[in-house]
């Protein structure tokens, strides 16, 4: 009998072919409510983590950004102001509804022009080699299957000079802060799931997804592993988000 | 080693998000506020590309504004080196960016100013000329923002000294002018009274800072007097 690859799903341990349906089944039933929830997650502190992004990411007038797992297009919007028409900004997400939401609302807000929206694998981006200025993946790696296969697809069609931010969840750096966070995650969360967007499974994967992400000296590795250079990283929120940053040279 | 291979301790490597809740606030209320003085955002328009650095004090604050062609964008971090800086007191340097002010007289009123001084120039004219009210503006953002840097004990003594200040910007058209457009109060006194204020609020701080001092102090003596070592009367 041949020996089955396997993955994680959150604490539990699934086939690697079906991860990719899981998490999409996750974000299928949550996208509708994923604002909101963000907002009541973070207490609203998800827009400042993001405002740190975008500053960290010396965007400028006329340049080429995508944006990975970008959802419901809060860093895209952003960028979209920033690179101006001469710019583009790609807007990709695998997840189909995720990526419809977050159109809807850029058109709404009238947020076109120099927007693309790409249905996109992280770990197989459609795009040619050294074409973007800057890539960012805000609160996504944690959910690809193969995160040093995304990482090492990211540094392909990243520019010489150019610039990899990834946003994610990560370990708090204070003991008395970890376990508040933990027992905030694993009660509160997935009870606050079931209450607005009614689905208490998706938040507990959430907080499960993150506990198996790596920490960040691990991702600053497998970043550095995957190509990037002067890959680092800063804590913020008492380690419970790191920004890690790496460079194509 | 290259610094690659440097383990990074994950404590040395925390950041505040204050200097970004800070810098939204700004771009959110600075760019609501150009939205409504079209004149000035074309104006500002013609500067687009360039930036000016702020080193405030009182409250301490560091940021640069990148003028572009549709608004501002305010950072707390920028990588290259703004066109411009300048370096003060808040009080002060919002009270010179709010008025058309010379070169001479951002350095008399000891204000430090570095790079392409023409752009801190060119800014204070047009903010002056357009009726831009960014001293209004900025004083309530940061008069918060302080308020929230300040003990809930001392929030009293702060605040009534920001609104004093406030006051007398407010004020200093009256002060200078009656109705008939005759001088009441002469100019340099009015900039002396105004560095009065700036030297209060100094004092204040280190006032504070030595309060705090003491208090650190007498809680450590009290813990050591509760510590278990310590011989406790026989009942």
């Amino acid at each position: 009998m041949s020996e089955q690859k396997t993955t994680h799903f959150g604490y539990e341990t699934v086939r690697v072919e079906d991860k990719v349906q899981k998490v999409g089944e996750v974000f299928h039933s949550v996208a509708s409510s994923y604002d909101i929830m963000n907002d009541l997650m973070s207490f609203g502190i998800h827009r400042l983590w993001k405002r740190y992004t975008i500053e960290m990411s010396a965007a400028r007038a006329g340049q080429k950004i995508l944006d990975i797992a970008g959802g419901t297009g809060d860093l895209t919007m952003k960028f979209s102001r920033i690179v101006g028409s001469e710019g583009k900004v790609v807007l990709a997400d695998i997840n189909a509804s995720m990526l419809s939401v977050g159109r809807d609302r850029l058109l709404d807000q009238g947020f076109a022009g120099n927007i693309d929206y790409v249905q996109a694998n992280a770990e197989s981006l459609p795009f040619e080699d050294n074409t973007f200025d800057c890539i960012t993946i805000s609160f996504g790696l944690r959910n690809v299957t193969n995160k040093d296969k995304a990482l090492e697809s990211m540094y392909r069609v990243l520019k010489p000079g150019g610039r990899c931010l990834v946003l994610e969840f990560s370990k708090p750096t204070h003991e008395i802060l970890e376990k508040v966070y933990d027992r905030y995650s694993f009660s509160i969360l997935p009870a606050m799931g079931k209450l607005v967007a009614k689905d208490a499974d998706s938040y507990r994967y959430l907080a499960e997804s993150i506990r198996m992400h790596p920490d960040q000296n691990k991702l600053k590795h497998m970043m550095r592993k995957a190509g990037f250079d002067k890959s680092e990283y800063f804590n913020l929120t008492g380690g419970i988000v790191a920004l890690h940053r790496g460079f194509k040279y | 080693m290259s610094d690659q291979d440097k383990y990074q301790d994950p404590r040395q490597q925390n950041r505040s998000l204050l200097p970004s809740m800070v810098t939204g606030q700004l771009e959110a209320a600075l760019n609501r506020a150009l939205s409504y003085a079209p004149a000035t955002k074309m104006r500002l328009k013609r500067l687009a590309g360039k930036s000016l650095g702020l080193k405030l004090r009182n409250p301490m604050v560091e940021m640069t504004i990148l003028i572009e062609r549709k608004g501002v964008r305010v950072l707390s971090h920028l990588e290259e080196n703004p066109n411009a800086v300048i370096e003060g007191s808040f009080f002060t340097v919002m009270r010179n960016l709010a008025k058309e002010t010379s070169t001479g007289q951002w350095l008399a009123s000891g204000v430090k100013l570095e790079g392409d001084v023409e752009l801190i120039q060119q800014l204070s004219t047009i903010l002056a000329e357009q009726d831009f009210d960014v001293e209004e503006l900025l004083s309530e953002l940061f008069g918060d923002i302080a308020a929230h840097q300040i003990t809930r004990a001392t929030r009293g003594a702060f605040s009534f000294l920001k609104k004093a200040g406030k006051a007398l910007i407010e004020e200093s058209g009256v002060l200078l002018n009656n109705s008939e457009g005759t001088t009441l109060v002469e100019k340099q006194e009015a900039q002396s009274l105004f560095e009065q204020v700036d030297t209060l609020r100094d004092d204040y701080d280190r006032l504070e800072a030595r309060w705090n001092q003491i208090e650190a102090k007498l809680k450590a003596r009290s813990e050591s007097n509760l510590s278990p070592n310590t011989p406790t009367p026989q009942s």
